[in-house]
């Protein structure tokens, strides 16, 4: 049950950081918020998360791009008939451009609302526990705690080398 | 071979908190000499506009659009403006998925300078098709007699090319910008930028969470760029191999166009990064590293470029084809020598000097090169379409079409459109990726076993 309170630790290097996700994993510690001012792909392993699930969304409007193509431009042809010499109505050839083009349109329009879906964005505020430094020159790791866990979470962060740790909410 | 290491890319005192300042102070208000450039490139674009006005007002005659050249200047105008964006897309792009180290510090204005161009290459079918408000007209609804846009034509699939390509730079140029917004945003003091950069930012915190779905989205965004790059010109390039006039129906024009376009786009790059470098003290981030790589893209795609010139003039005569033939022998020594030996020089000739690691390492050398470079991709698109238009089938036909002061006018407009949109960016948004500069230098360690 949530509580309101958060223990934000504050970090200024990526090795501390990677201690402090450490210690809170090994304690059983799963629901934490670790924020960096630049993607660390070491950090990323650590904290062992699930593959995004962008990819199916992108892929899922891609191929409604790639069909709403080929359904615009045969309906389009064939509803109103071109006939030159013995050329095919529907001259598919020539609508390999339109086809990828709107398969690339699409899946980037698609990609760009699976980001916004799964990131939170736009998002109205900050969240608790968010220090404007972490956009700029340190790393964060901020716990959902209560008054029972908060001692233990608070040990677990000034081991690994929190130089800050503040208690938020309570 | 030597390879490149982190120190020639910027001095290892670096640091992330640096980073953030350095580059969110070149967001500080302008100066002087910035307002009277921008109040010098405002007086550019009411020419401009002022010439489109009147042609609107008066007609396409104005423009001197007419038999045997229909497509003058506006169309190379566009070729132009569209090649100039594909540097930017090759660089954000491309670069990215191949991990090019030079690149974080460019991408940025690059991709600025993309989305930039484009929308100034979109104003040039409006301008040339004359009733500008009938410009609707190219998107497939149905009228009242039911009759559909034809997608057998080139200029339909431009259409669609065009806009696929703006809207998907525009959004990556965007995604790209939201984590520097964020640190913009939470370095801002004044309530006005803060307000901004808050609304822009939408919220970014760069939490785990947000990172894992963004940098999966980034990358299928390079993946969707990179085909884009290449289709893009290829299109382009359509317009007119698809007709059957001498001098256009060729097979080698998509990757010519290509290449034109790389060349075209990084020299534009270099004319804008080496001044921008220097007025925003951005030397500790932007060095010759990055200049030298880009002239390295400058010289490896002049030499395609020479070498397709060189293809055109040996399939025209291996053809056999006498209007081919007589095409480019009219290119080279008719009424338009200047234009195509001006191309010669700017494009084969000048870019030789870049051999030269001297030259490439030079900063002043490398900005002459690069207008000389834009100068001769602009004359290259106007070899090609006004030149074969005006030296077709019928030498009864034949003409001589002279740029009129109305599209020289409105040509002027267009670049300072360019530069006012591009410098109004380089004030409002970070015009360096601060956050992946930060993944190119050494991480903060305190040297505990991790």
């Amino acid at each position: 049950m949530s509580t309101g309170q958060h223990l934000v630790g504050v970090y200024s290097y990526v090795d501390t950081t990677m201690d402090g996700i450490r210690k809170l994993k090994s304690s059983g510690v799963r629901d934490y918020t670790v924020h960096m001012p630049t993607y660390i792909e070491e950090l990323a392993e650590e904290i062992d998360q699930d593959s995004s699930p962008v990819k199916w969304v992108t892929l899922v409007g891609a191929l409604v791009g790639f069909a709403s193509a080929i359904l615009m431009t045969g309906w389009m042809s064939w509803d109103w008939p071109v006939r030159i010499s013995m050329k095919p109505v529907m001259s598919w050839p020539a609508y390999t451009v339109i086809m990828f083009e709107l398969t690339v349109l699409l899946g980037g329009i698609a990609n760009l609302l699976a980001l916004f879906g799964f990131a939170k964005l736009p998002g109205l505020g900050l969240g608790p526990g968010f220090d404007p430094r972490f956009t700029d020159d340190k790393f964060g790791i901020v716990v959902p705690v209560d008054d029972s866990s908060a001692e233990q979470v608070r040990k677990l962060l000034d081991e690994s080398g929190a130089e800050e740790i503040e208690h938020v909410g309570a | 071979m030597s390879t490149s290491t982190r120190k020639d890319q910027m001095p290892d005192s670096i640091t992330y908190g640096q980073i953030s300042k350095d580059i969110t102070a070149t967001l500080a208000p302008p100066g002087f000499k910035f307002i009277a450039v921008y109040a010098l490139i405002l007086a550019g674009l009411a020419v401009g506009i002022a010439c489109w006005v009147y042609q609107i007002k008066v007609g396409m005659g104005v423009a001197g659009i007419t038999h045997p050249s229909f497509w003058g200047v506006y169309i190379t105008d566009f070729v132009f403006w569209v090649g100039i964006g594909h540097a930017g897309t090759l660089i954000s792009a491309i670069l990215f998925l191949l991990r090019a180290p030079f690149r974080n510090a460019v991408y940025r204005a690059s991709e600025a300078m993309t989305v930039f161009a484009v929308m100034t290459a979109g104003l040039f079918p409006l301008i040339h098709i004359g009733r500008v408000w009938f410009f609707y007209w190219l998107i497939p609804y149905p009228n009242q007699r039911q009759l559909w846009v034809n997608f057998r034509s080139p200029l339909m699939w431009d259409v669609f090319a065009i806009s696929t390509y703006a809207t998907i730079s525009t959004v990556f140029f965007y995604v790209g910008l939201v984590p520097d917004l964020a640190t913009a945003r939470d370095r801002a003091t004044s309530f006005f930028r803060k307000a901004l950069y808050s609304v822009l930012s939408l919220g970014w915190t760069g939490s785990h969470r947000q990172w894992k779905h963004y940098m999966a989205a980034y990358g299928f965004f390079a993946a969707f760029a990179t085909p884009l790059v290449i289709s893009v010109h290829s299109v382009v390039s359509w317009d007119f191999a698809m007709g059957n006039v001498p001098g256009w129906h060729t097979t080698i024009f998509p990757p010519y166009f290509v290449a034109g376009a790389i060349l075209s786009g990084v020299a534009m790059v270099l004319t804008l990064m080496i001044p921008m470098r220097k007025l925003m003290n951005l030397e500790n981030y932007i060095t010759t590293y990055h200049f030298e790589a880009m002239a390295k893209l400058i010289m490896f795609t002049s030499l395609i470029v020479t070498y397709a010139y060189a293809v055109e003039f040996y399939i025209a005569f291996y053809s056999g084809v006498e209007y081919e033939i007589e095409q480019f022998i009219y290119r080279a020594t008719g009424q338009y020598w200047w234009a195509f030996w001006t191309m010669v020089t700017c494009n084969c000739i000048i870019p030789l000097m870049l051999w030269s690691k001297k030259v490439r390492t030079n900063h002043t050398a490398l900005f002459i090169i690069s207008i000389f470079v834009n100068i001769g991709m602009w004359f290259e698109r106007y070899n090609i379409i006004t030149q074969s238009l005006t030296h077709e089938f019928i030498p009864a036909a034949w003409g001589f079409a002279r740029p009129s002061i109305i599209e020289m006018g409105i040509t002027l407009g267009s670049f300072c459109w360019f530069f006012m949109l591009f410098l109004a960016c380089i004030k409002l948004v970070p015009s360096m990726a601060l956050t992946e500069i930060k993944e190119i230098i050494d991480r903060p360690m305190k040297g505990k076993s991790s």
